[in-house]
C-alpha cells in the first residue's frame, strides 16, 4: 500500500526554528548565524566585537563545536553570557540545540545573540536555526575559490566577511576572483574585508552588527 | 554528514505513517531531492541503511527522484533552469535569482507491505531522475 505523504524532511527542525524565531522576536533579540570552514576566525571576529563593544548592545553567544568548551572559555573571559553546544561529532547545529541553549540566557536583557555554527561550509546551510541573519566567513588562506566551490552558503548569506586580509601580501589569493564570485552568487550581499589582527575593517564589522539590532532595523 | 540527520528524520516519518496505518511493515520510502540541497543521494541511502537497523523499518528501501533547480531572475522575472554555478538570466544577463524549486527535500510517499508479506523486489527501483 502506497501512502502519499509530501512532507518536508526537515519539518521538525523547521518547526523548532520557527519557535526559536518567535521566542527571540518576543524578546526583541536578533540572532546571527555564523557559518564558515573551521579556522576561518569566527570566534576571533566575535571576540573583536565584544572587546570593542557595539554601542551598549547586550550580546550573548552560542558556541557550536563537535567537542571541547575552548571557544566558550574565550567568550566567557570577556564577561559575556555564553553557552557551549557540543554536537558530539555532528557537523552542524540544529534548531533543537538552539532551543535548549536559549534556556540558559536571560533573553529579555539581550539585544544580539551570536551563534557560531560548527565549522563546515555545507551542512549548516540546510538547517534553519531561527536566526535573523546569516554571515558567511572566509579567511584568505582558504583560497579565493571557496564561494564558487560552495555556492549555496554564499547564495543565502546576508553578509560575507573576508577575514585575515592582513595575510594577503603573503598569499596567492585572487581577490577579484573572490569578489566576482560572491557578486554573481549574491549581488545584494555586502563583502566586508576584515583583519582582527591589524584592526582593518573592524569598524565596519561592528557597524554591521549594530545594524542588526532590532530597534534599528526594519522588522521583516 | 548532514545526510545522517536527514535519514533519521525520514525514518521517523515513515514509522509514524506506518503506526497510523495499523503498524504495517514499511517496505519503501520515496523522497524528492532538490539538486540545490547539497544532499548526496548515495550518502543519504547509506545513512538510511545504517539508521533503519533496529528501527522497526528494517525492510524499507529508500528510492529518490531529483528535483531540478528553477530560479526567477531578480530583474526581468524570467524563470529558468540554471545550468552553471553562477546564475545568469538568459533573457537579460542579470545575475542571481530567487529559488523557485530545487531547494526541497521532501518525503513523497511511504510504501507499506501487507502484514507477513515480504517487500516486493520489483519495487526496489533506484534513482529515477526527472527529465532524464
Amino acid at each position: 500500500m502506497k501512502v502519499n505523504v509530501v512532507e518536508n524532511v526537515l519539518k521538525v527542525n523547521d518547526e523548532l526554528a520557527a519557535k526559536v524565531r518567535e521566542r527571540l522576536q518576543a524578546a526583541a533579540v536578533s540572532a546571527i548565524n555564523f557559518i564558515s570552514a573551521p579556522g576561518s576566525g569566527k570566534t576571533t571576529l566575535i571576540e573583536c566585537a565584544l572587546r570593542n563593544g557595539i554601542g551598549g548592545t547586550a550580546i550573548g553567544v552560542i558556541e557550536g563545536d563537535p567537542d571541547t568548551s575552548l571557544d566558550a572559555e574565550r567568550i566567557a573571559a570577556l564577561d559575556t553570557p555564553v553557552v557551549q553546544v557540543n554536537t558530539a561529532g555532528g557537523c552542524h547545529l540544529e534548531a533543537n540545540l538552539i532551543m535548549r541553549a536559549l534556556e540558559s540566557f536571560d533573553l529579555e536583557s539581550l539585544d544580539l545573540l551570536l551563534i557560531e555554527n560548527v565549522g563546515n561550509l555545507v551542512c549548516p546551510v540546510s538547517f534553519d536555526l531561527g536566526e535573523t541573519k546569516r554571515v558567511a566567513v572566509v579567511s584568505t588562506p582558504e583560497g579565493h575559490d571557496k564561494p564558487a566551490k560552495y555556492p549555496m552558503l554564499f547564495r543565502v548569506a546576508d553578509l560575507v566577511v573576508l577575514n585575515k586580509v592582513d595575510l594577503l601580501p603573503y598569499l596567492d589569493f585572487d581577490e577579484e576572483f573572490f569578489t566576482n564570485a560572491v557578486r554573481k552568487l549574491n549581488p545584494g550581499a555586502p563583502i566586508l574585508r576584515v583583519s582582527c589582527r591589524s584592526g582593518e575593517g573592524i569598524g565596519g564589522w561592528r557597524e554591521w552588527l549594530r545594524s542588526c539590532v532590532r530597534s534599528t532595523e526594519i522588522v521583516q | 554528514m548532514h545526510e545522517a540527520a536527514m535519514a533519521e528524520s525520514i525514518l521517523s516519518t515513515a514509522l509514524r505513517i506506518a503506526a497510523e496505518h495499523g503498524s504495517l511493515p514499511v517496505s519503501g520510502v520515496h523522497v524528492r531531492i532538490g539538486e540545490l540541497q547539497m544532499v548526496v543521494p548515495e550518502a543519504l541511502e547509506g545513512a538510511f541503511e545504517a539508521g533503519k537497523r533496529g528501527s522497526g523499518a528494517e525492510e524499507a528501501e529508500l528510492t529518490w527522484e531529483t528535483a531540478p533547480a528553477l530560479v526567477r531572475c531578480p530583474e526581468c522575472g524570467y524563470e529558468y533552469a540554471p545550468e552553471l554555478v553562477f546564475w545568469v538570466c538568459p533573457e537579460c544577463d542579470s545575475v542571481g535569482g530567487e529559488i523557485l524549486s530545487g531547494n526541497e527535500l521532501v518525503i513523497m510517499s511511504v510504501e507499506l507491505a501487507d502484514r507477513g508479506e515480504q517487500p516486493d523486489e520489483g519495487e526496489r527501483g533506484r534513482e529515477c531522475t526527472e527529465g532524464e
